[in-house]
């Protein structure tokens, strides 16, 4: 996977409402994680559990450090 | 379900400058502060990862329709009962009270040049802000907003961004507030934090290496920036922490709410604990407080801050001695 993969998945999910209701609809954040991964499969995207989880960990980083 | 996309940071970077969405439907603004409410929305990935990013420039057009009007504003001292008040106000069914939202202080505080605007346009982006915040999600029909302790020093901007909205101003006297931050100083008693132009003064330069000074200092620049502007034909009001937590009930009529008998219940039991720390039964620690105070406290509380206080005091009705 590339980072154009899963940057490419966000701009379909940010298009189609239907898709991000259903991805915000799982709380539990290990199995939205594969939930989320399914998606980009199923839509043809080359995206890993590991892609996502590297991606939530460098956001999540990047929203903590937005004061530094 | 409906999409609610919440702008939750600014990015300054003068005409670069950004703003970021996330989607919120779903998420209930119900933590102390706005800022812990979207901490805890972006534990969920597909929140933190599909979120959008817009042109600062672009909340100074007219907001789309669905913003909920502003029914008023809370304006504060610091530590003196204003996150208890926004959450009293906040369990009325129909209002979203949004505590301190993070990019109304961006826009308040930083100068126009690094948001990338000029200074006349300032209070057309504080509405544009706050239109893009005050968006339902359960029903909400009016909003109020609690700001930042420092925002009182814009008092002048927020009149011109929304100058028919009531407006509440919270104080306290001024040694419990000091003895308060000396256990755990604000963001805005901290020296280099706020710019010493929107201060008007700099009194760190004046009292070089004292934090009682300094922070006394700029609670007086608050209290005084409130006292100035009067009562605002009728739409400010000063309510002190003594007050609380009864005077909701006024805050809430100035504001045009009104709470009925559930709403009450509610209040009765949100009053028994702490605004901060829920699992925390409250205290009323003003004796405390007093007791914590010494002389140096004192000394730079009756220089810098407790004549605006008492005066504001005063409007609240309460009889002080000077």
């Amino acid at each position: 996977m590339t980072t154009d993969a899963l940057d490419a998945f966000t701009a379909v999910v940010l298009a189609d409402g239907a898709l991000h209701d259903r991805l915000l609809a799982e709380p539990d954040r290990r199995r939205a994680v594969a939930l989320l991964v399914a998606a980009a499969v199923d839509l043809g995207f080359d995206v890993t559990e590991a892609d996502v989880t590297g991606a939530v960990a460098a956001a999540r980083r990047e929203w903590l450090e937005r004061w530094v | 379900m409906t999409a609610r996309w919440t702008p939750i940071r600014v990015t300054a970077d003068g005409e670069a400058s950004t703003v970021d969405w996330c989607r919120t439907d779903g998420v209930a603004f119900d933590d102390p502060f706005l800022d812990q409410s979207i901490e805890g929305a972006l534990r969920q990935p597909a929140r933190l990862l599909f979120r959008r990013r817009t042109p600062l420039a672009d909340l100074l057009q007219p907001a789309p329709e669905g913003a909920l009007p502003i029914a008023g504003v809370v304006l504060h001292l610091s530590r003196c009962g204003s996150t208890l008040l926004t959450r009293l106000l906040g369990d009325l069914p129909e209002v979203l009270a949004l505590s301190e939202p993070g990019i109304l202080d961006t826009v308040l505080r930083l100068p126009a040049e690094q948001l990338g605007i000029v200074e006349a346009d300032r209070p057309a982006l504080v509405r544009g802000a706050l239109a893009a915040l005050a968006r339902p999600d359960e029903g909400e029909q009016r909003c109020i907003v609690k700001l930042d302790a420092w925002a009182a020093l814009q008092l002048p901007v927020l009149r011109q961004a929304l100058p028919e909205v009531p407006w509440v101003f919270l104080c306290r006297d001024a040694v419990e507030v000091l003895v308060s931050h000396r256990g755990h100083r604000g963001y805005h008693v901290v020296p280099g934090t706020l710019d010493p132009a929107l201060l008007g003064v700099d009194p760190w330069r004046e009292a070089p290496g004292d934090l009682d000074a300094y922070g006394a200092a700029v609670l007086g620049r608050i209290a005084a920036s409130v006292e100035a502007v009067g009562d605002d034909e009728g739409r400010g009001i000063v309510v002190d922490h003594t007050q609380l937590p009864a005077a909701v009930e006024r805050v809430a009529r100035h504001f045009g709410l009104a709470a009925d008998d559930a709403t009450r219940s509610r209040w009765a039991a949100r009053a028994a604990v702490d605004a901060k720390n829920p699992v925390l039964e409250h205290v009323d620690d003003r004796a405390t407080k007093q007791a914590a105070a010494d002389d140096h406290l004192r000394a730079a509380a009756a220089r810098w801050v407790d004549g605006p206080v008492r005066s504001l005091q005063q409007r609240a009705g309460l009889t002080v001695t000077r």
